[in-house]
């Protein structure tokens, strides 16, 4: 039996005595509410794993979520919560170290608490890789063990991060004792592993995230609400983590990844993770799927990114917790022969999730983009540049026609955010009003410009839209033919703006494109004047990698 | 607020990123410089030298002899005109709205020296622009520059303006610029492009140029026609000359002279475009060396813009 094998059948009868304590300490649970218990949270994504190690692409992505819902529904303050991205192994020891005293200084003067923390990184021959540093997974356990807060849950995505829970091994937790502990709150460690000891934990381009975070913070927004009380338990949390990691990974080439965990907590109740009876309640904004709705559900963000993913059984009322925005939630249909498909516009208040109501739409219309493939295009086109100021267009700067090319790495910031290289060339003719009564100058000249842009991207419906800043730089060339004695002119400055742009994809890697900036000109030769302009840019787009 | 603060140094860093010669504003100040163009005097060459050969009737040796003074002259208008043309290549060092400075730079070709050049412009009440130019010299550590080219140009542009323009050889004299070949006295250049003909008019004073006092002055056609009217020695004899031709080179020309004994007299002359005469009026025999100088008919005269008989 392989070692992943044995893991499984652990972690599998692990959950299963977990489930048991969970349901029947589900009363407790109810009134275990997030907001009773002091939460501080350390989250962390570390990309770079040190010498031979690929960096990871979606480690620091999946820290900035799972804070995200840490300190949303998650009921952690944000002053409580430590965001490390690509800090090193002693910002982070250190800031356990400070959270570990913050969780003490609470619970010395009254609050229960719990300390999370949540690792997305490298981990190689038992250590957390940290970039240059590493932190051993002993070590990491110990301190978490005796870090000063009631509850410590350590949650690891991680290559072979189930080690840490290998030396004492998988073993169930101790059943609650329900009458009398009812007021002492649950009290231990906690750990659960993306992937066991011998297993790669996988990410992917396609949702733009590791697999585990990605279904452990769908389930923590409200797809793991399997008693549908609106409190995501941990118990529930890793369930649903567990299930949906191993079936999204049944058929991928690195094998399937079997998350697994150390449970080592007594006292009564189970530890509460999300709470989104502000969702039900009517408070807070959110989808809901109605009891009798099943199938997978996936909920798009703007750029038709997936940010929440709930495989929904008949039988329960399923919340999903999201800020105010404009999602949109497709639905494979069970026969393969399409999607359902609708736009919501989320608010302050829950928004129903009615598959009658829904598009159905061909499945090479699938609304969800992903990460990979797509992530890098070039665009080539033609465009014009008009100043604003009549003066100077008529004069100094006139009309210019451009062509250009521009290599675009759209989402790889993060948040949608996307950045690009553009180059440009083009030019014109004008002429220079000499005045009184004499022969207008005519002059040739010519445009080379450049620059850098971030730009934050949207979807709406088949287009995207994307709207940000430019850097860049522009030379002009002049020269006076009809005049061969007058000496030809130039001229270098910068030219920051903004942009913004229109995508229209017409197959799966070409699309038409368009764009408009707006930039700002220092011009200093004859006077110091600030002018504007605009450039139009018309071209397709095409797609590397996909 | 502090990021309120922190816009003056970006503002800053962007003006400092931002170079070049890219003015308007300096074109429109060169445009008002004559160029060599504007004051060459355009006279066509006489007929080709073997044509001359066959003329019967013998050539028409004014006519000849006005094509090399006006390349002479020519050649002077070019070495003010280079004078002139330095600051085409050059960047302002000073840019006011109605006034560039080029200079003070070092005279590499006079150690000691440095030079400058102004050009102010002024607008007059009509409206009307015009531009004065100065190059100047001076020794360094002297607080004064003088002036060696000087120039008047009305108008936006000198290819439709008129003006004069002024080089003394004296001042480089004075200021030690110049060298064995510095004539001495002054070129004055006078030109007049406002409508038809253009007229570009030469003074020489003092010598210069190995001319003795000289003037030439000189009217063009879009068409290539033209006249033109100047005084100069030949040996001994002084001999005024008018003459008007048209676009393909034949012409007429009145010459009045006198001789190194007080003796006056005239002549006329017409000759074809292959400059091969085709009337001669001289009663005193005065322009060929085997008499008599006088043939044909003053009907086989060409028609010329402005016929001097």
């Amino acid at each position: 039996m392989s070692s992943a094998r044995r893991a499984f059948l652990l972690g599998a009868a692990a959950l299963a005595l977990l489930h048991g304590t969970a349901r029947a300490a589900e009363a407790v649970a109810r009134s275990a509410a997030v907001s009773e218990v002091r939460r501080f949270a350390l989250v962390a994504g570390e990309p770079d794993g040190g010498p031979g190690a690929v960096r990871l692409r979606y480690a620091e992505r999946d820290a900035r979520r799972m804070h995200a819902i840490l300190t949303g529904v998650g009921g952690v303050r944000p002053g409580d919560a430590r965001l490390l991205l690509s800090a090193g192994a002693p910002a982070f020891m250190k800031a356990l170290g400070e959270l570990s005293e913050a969780a003490g200084r609470a619970g010395a003067a009254g609050e229960r608490t719990l300390l999370l923390v949540y690792y997305s990184g490298h981990a190689r021959d038992g250590a957390l890789r940290l970039g240059q540093g590493s932190i051993p997974l002993d070590a990491l356990r110990e301190a978490l063990a005796s870090a000063r807060a009631d509850v410590r849950v350590g949650l690891l995505d991680s290559c072979r991060s189930g080690a840490i829970v290998r030396a004492k091994g998988v073993r169930p937790a101790p059943s609650f004792d329900v009458k009398t502990a009812s007021d002492a709150g649950p009290r231990g460690l906690v750990l659960v592993a993306s992937s066991a000891a011998d297993e790669d934990s996988q990410e992917s381009d396609a949702i733009g995230a590791s697999y585990f975070t990605h279904h452990l913070a769908s389930g923590l927004l409200g797809g793991a609400d399997a008693s549908g009380d609106g409190l995501v338990t941990l118990a529930e949390a890793y369930a649903y983590a567990y299930a949906r990691t191993v079936g999204s990974t049944a058929s991928s080439a690195a094998g399937v990844q079997h998350p697994v965990f150390l449970y080592d907590l007594g006292g009564a109740g189970d530890v509460v993770l999300s709470d989104l009876t502000g969702v039900s309640a009517g408070r807070a904004g959110g989808i809901v799927i109605p009891a009798a709705a099943e199938g997978l559900y996936v909920v798009l963000d703007g750029s038709g990114r997936a940010v929440a993913e709930v495989a929904k059984a008949q039988g329960t009322e399923r919340r999903v917790a999201l800020p105010a925005g404009r999602y949109t939630v497709k639905k494979r249909l069970p026969d393969e022969s399409g999607l359902l498909v609708a736009s919501l516009d989320v608010g302050g208040a829950p928004v129903p999730v009615d598959d009658g109501r829904m598009d159905r739409v061909p499945l090479d219309r699938d609304p969800q983009k992903g990460f990979g493939g797509a992530r890098y295009s070039v665009v080539t086109g033609v465009g014009l540049q008009r100043f604003f100021d009549r003066a100077t267009r008529d004069g100094l700067f006139p009309p210019a026609a451009l062509g250009g090319v521009e290599v675009a790495a759209r989402d790889d910031l993060g948040h949608g955010l996307g950045w690009g290289l553009d180059l440009a060339i083009g030019g014109g003719k004008g002429q220079v009003d000499l005045g009184d009564g004499a022969e207008p100058l005519p002059f040739t000249f010519d445009e080379l410009g450049g620059g850098v842009a971030i730009w934050k991207e949207w979807g709406v419906g088949p287009v995207d839209l994307s709207a940000g800043l430019r850097f860049g730089v522009t030379w002009l060339h002049r020269t006076f033919e009809p005049a061969a004695e007058l000496p030809a002119q130039q001229f270098f400055t910068v030219t920051p703006g903004l942009v913004g742009a229109a995508r229209w994809r017409l197959t799966r890697s070409l699309s038409a494109f368009g764009r408009v900036r707006t930039s700002w000109l220092f011009y200093d030769v004859d006077q110091n004047r600030s002018l504007g302009f605009v450039e139009g840019f018309l071209g397709v787009e095409y797609a590397l990698g996909e | 607020m502090r990021w309120v603060n922190s816009l003056g140094p970006a503002a800053a860093a962007l003006a400092l990123a931002a170079c070049g010669n890219y003015s308007t504003e300096d074109v429109r100040f060169l445009a008002a410089l004559p160029t060599r163009g504007d004051l060459h005097v355009h006279v066509p060459a006489s007929g080709a030298s073997s044509a001359l050969a066959a003329c019967d009737t013998g050539e028409a040796t004014v006519w000849q002899g006005a094509k090399a003074v006006s390349d002479g002259l020519d050649g002077g208008v070019d070495f003010i005109v280079g004078l002139v043309d330095s600051v085409r290549r050059l960047e302002p060092s000073e840019r006011a709205e109605d006034m560039r400075r080029w200079g003070p730079f070092d005279d590499d070709r006079h150690p000691g020296r440095e030079i400058q050049v102004v050009i102010t412009r002024v607008t007059g009440p009509d409206g009307g622009v015009a531009h004065r130019f100065a190059f100047e010299a001076r020794v360094k550590g002297q607080p004064d520059f003088t002036p060696v080219v000087t120039g008047a140009f009305e108008g936006p542009s000198a290819s439709v303006g008129k003006g004069s323009i002024e080089l003394s050889f004296e001042a480089l004299w004075s200021l030690g610029m110049n060298d064995s070949s510095t004539p001495h006295g002054a070129l004055l250049a006078t030109y007049d492009r406002t409508g038809e003909p253009r007229r570009v008019s030469i003074a020489i004073v003092g010598g210069a140029l190995g001319l003795g006092s000289f003037s030439y002055d000189f009217e063009g056609w879009v068409d290539g026609s033209g006249s033109f009217s100047y005084r100069i020695p030949k040996g001994l004899d002084k001999l005024y000359i008018s003459s008007s031709f048209d676009s393909a080179g034949a012409g007429r020309a009145a010459v009045s002279y006198v001789t190194w004994l007080g003796l006056g007299g005239s002549f006329e002359q017409c000759w074809d475009a292959a400059a091969c005469l085709v009337y001669v009026n001289d009663p005193q025999n005065y322009s060929c060396s085997t008499p008599p100088c006088s043939l044909g008919e003053v009907a086989s005269c060409p028609a010329v813009p402005s016929p001097p008989f």
